[in-house]
């Protein structure tokens, strides 16, 4: 992405004034910390122990899959998947047969 | 080459390219400098772990595969010592060196935590061995299940064999009896992690990490006639909110909700940016393209095309014939009927559905150099799209009697992140998780063929004027020169992983120079193009973006005809086409 729309800076400094003369953006900081903080820690699990999400989030926590990752790479059962599917097909049950 | 220009229209603050190129862009533009640090990292990853194989690798190697074969030739399913075989092989990985153990401990990222967020950086003895002891009765109960499930399968296998794997009723049991032997296998293996907690401060690690990366992209920055020491003391700043990002996603609930660090780089810096403001000394380091084409390089040397046959011709045509035609559809759509109002916004959202989610809108949003918005909105979309289908789909698949390999082959192909497919298809089964894997894999292949043409088309068509012709050397000037890195890293990667044959490259290239190297080093940099994103970026841009919901449109429309077309696709090609494939896997 070469492009920048907005001068970063510039927003920047605006918002760096108003900080030094206000309390609201330090207020709304604090604010986007909590809702964070009852997301991560009462939300989150709440929602977490509904029946329809429960064996879901419990099977991820049994199998230690890191369920939030992107590319493949970084996902262990991606790998196992991989050698296990290569060597289904160069080394297939019943060759023989 | 890319400048802004200072006028004062509308299109003031829109980077135009000049075509111009001069020697000095090699060591002047970040496009290059994106090559040359990605290709260093690489080049040290080589070095390292070709240097380092796993003992007897080739011996080792050897024994497995003749023990496969015999095993292959002798009974209709897989043996259990076909399974033990495999597993041998699994163990070869040059990141097991000390060396490569010695890298992973000291690029580790924060470690995972529950309640007390202390524990992403320090975990004393204590603690420690509470874990441990706390895991260790699962270990045994987890072992001695193994043990049980294993003789049963012995006993099972040992029937069929007397009755010389004639007897269908005798192989049945068999397949049965070793897939629970397997499935108590993985849980033996999780519950032997969680045992082994030993005590770590990774904090000593990170500062290291931040020195090092610090003056890793500076150097660059410096040649390219800037600020060294500004950069450094900005770069601090953005280094620790990736590091928060990182604390955020290790976060178990975090990790079940399928949220990573992306998500929260974006999040905090948005935050940060859009409330007290980003610090004027750390714009200088707020530096999103460098990262994230320097990471972009990094992830093509992750992309091998050898992938593409790991389960034959079906996953070709799930992943490679489906996805394209999802990809072009959408488009299309998203320009003629729902009229998106950007080009660049369109691209991204549709690579973004219809490939493989994050890594794909990052490919394709540099490609086609997309707004930051734009992109922070594609992830947005991607990430709550990926829980509900991570969740929904195993239960939809469940509920109507699907059968496991065309739900795997189905999820694998609509579920956006690769780590909530993993999740998904092993909700499902082994047999799910495999197929869904490999079809994500081999999606994940296309994001560099995609990032290409995409680059290619926006330089010969999007940005220029209708019915002007480009020459050759124009489009040449114009081309983002990072893709190439990222398409050479792909292809040089790809043919060291070929030469060596498959088992050695995964030892030396997939579990060497790609995940000791290459992985550790990319998760950070788009980490911190992330976090850069949000410092940069504010809400009211954001919303603009959104603006009539169209692209939240264009999604659920693309994603709706990605699942209808990718069933259609996977239950022909594995249940009509090929089912000598299926009855395989």
């Amino acid at each position: 992405m070469a492009i920048s729309i907005c001068n970063p800076s510039d927003v920047c400094d605006v918002k760096a004034a108003g900080a030094g003369r206000s309390l609201k953006p330090v207020s709304q900081l604090v604010a986007c910390i909590l809702i964070i903080l009852f997301f991560m820690f009462y939300a989150g699990p709440k929602i977490g122990q509904l029946s329809w999400f429960k064996p879901m989030a419990d099977f991820i926590e049994e199998r230690d899959i890191k369920a939030n990752m992107y590319f493949y790479t970084e996902v262990e059962e991606f790998s196992e998947a991989s050698i296990n599917l290569e060597n289904t097909m160069a080394y297939p049950p019943g060759a023989a047969r | 080459m890319a400048e802004t220009n200072g006028s004062s229209n509308p299109n003031d603050q829109i980077v135009v390219d000049r075509a111009s190129a001069k020697i000095s862009d090699l060591w002047k533009k970040e496009d290059y400098w994106a090559i040359w640090l990605g290709f260093f990292i690489l080049l040290v990853g080589i070095i390292i772990y070709f240097n380092n194989p796993p003992a007897d690798l080739q011996k080792k190697i050897g024994d497995a595969n003749a023990i496969l074969a015999a095993e292959s030739a002798k009974a209709p399913f897989k043996t259990i010592a076909w399974y033990k075989a495999v597993d041998a092989k699994k163990k070869l990985k040059a990141t097991d060196s000390a060396i490569g153990k010695k890298i992973k401990s000291f690029t580790n990222k924060p470690h995972g935590w529950s309640s007390n967020p202390i524990q992403a950086f320090i975990m004393g003895e204590e603690t420690a061995g509470a874990k441990k002891a706390a895991a260790t009765p699962k270990f045994d109960a987890a072992k001695a299940t193994e043990a049980e499930a294993l003789a049963a399968a012995k006993t099972a296998e040992q029937a069929a064999a007397q009755a010389g794997f004639t007897n269908e009723s005798l192989n049945a049991s068999a397949i049965k009896a070793i897939d629970d032997w397997r499935s108590a296998h993985k849980k033996t293996s999780s519950a032997k992690k969680k045992a082994g907690a030993k005590p770590y401060n990774q904090i000593p690690s990170l500062i290291g990490l931040m020195i090092v990366m610090a003056v890793f992209f500076g150097i660059g920055w410096k040649v390219m006639g800037h600020n060294f020491a500004k950069f450094v003391k900005g770069f601090t700043f953005v280094f620790l909110i990736a590091v928060l990002a990182y604390v955020a996603s290790s976060q178990g609930t975090m990790k079940q909700w399928g949220i990573g660090y992306a998500a929260w780089a974006i999040l905090f810096g948005l935050i940060i940016s859009n409330t007290v403001g980003t610090p004027k000394w750390v714009m200088e380091a707020v530096q999103t393209e460098y990262y994230i084409k320097t990471g972009l390089v990094l992830l093509g040397a992750e992309i091998l095309f050898g992938k593409i046959l790991s389960i034959g011709v079906p996953g070709i045509f799930v992943a490679w014939v489906v996805t394209p035609i999802v990809l072009v559809s959408t488009y299309l759509f998203g320009q003629k009927i729902i009229k998106v109002p950007s080009k660049t916004l369109n691209i991204t959202v549709s690579a973004d559905m219809s490939v493989c989610g994050v890594s794909a809108a990052i490919a394709t949003a540099s490609a086609c150099r997309a707004k930051k918005e734009e992109l922070t909105l594609a992830v947005g979309l991607s990430m709550v799209f990926t829980s509900i289908m991570m969740v929904a789909m195993p239960a939809f698949i469940k509920a109507v009697g699907m059968p496991e390999i065309l739900g795997g082959a189905w999820m694998g192909g609509t579920i956006d992140a690769t780590g909530a497919v993993a999740a998904a298809g092993a909700f499902l089964g082994d047999r799910a998780l495999y197929v869904a894997a490999t079809i994500k894999m081999i999606q994940n292949v296309l994001i560099g063929v995609i990032a290409f043409f995409v680059a290619v088309y926006w330089t010969v068509r999007v940005d220029n004027v209708p019915g002007q012709k480009v020459p050759v050397t124009e489009i040449w000037l114009r081309f983002p020169k990072f893709v190439l890195g990222f398409i050479g890293a792909s292809i040089i990667f790809s043919l060291l992983y070929q030469s060596m044959g498959g088992d050695a490259g995964y030892a030396l290239v997939d579990h060497g120079a790609i995940r000791g190297m290459s992985r550790i080093f990319r998760g950070w940099f788009f980490c911190l193009a992330f976090v850069s994103i949000g410092l940069a970026t504010n809400f009211r841009e954001l919303k603009e973006q959104f603006s009539g919901g169209k692209p939240l449109i264009l999604y659920v429309c693309g994603q709706s005809f990605n699942l209808l077309l990718t069933l259609l696709m996977a239950y022909i090609m594995f249940y009509k086409v090929f089912p000598e494939i299926t009855a395989r896997i």
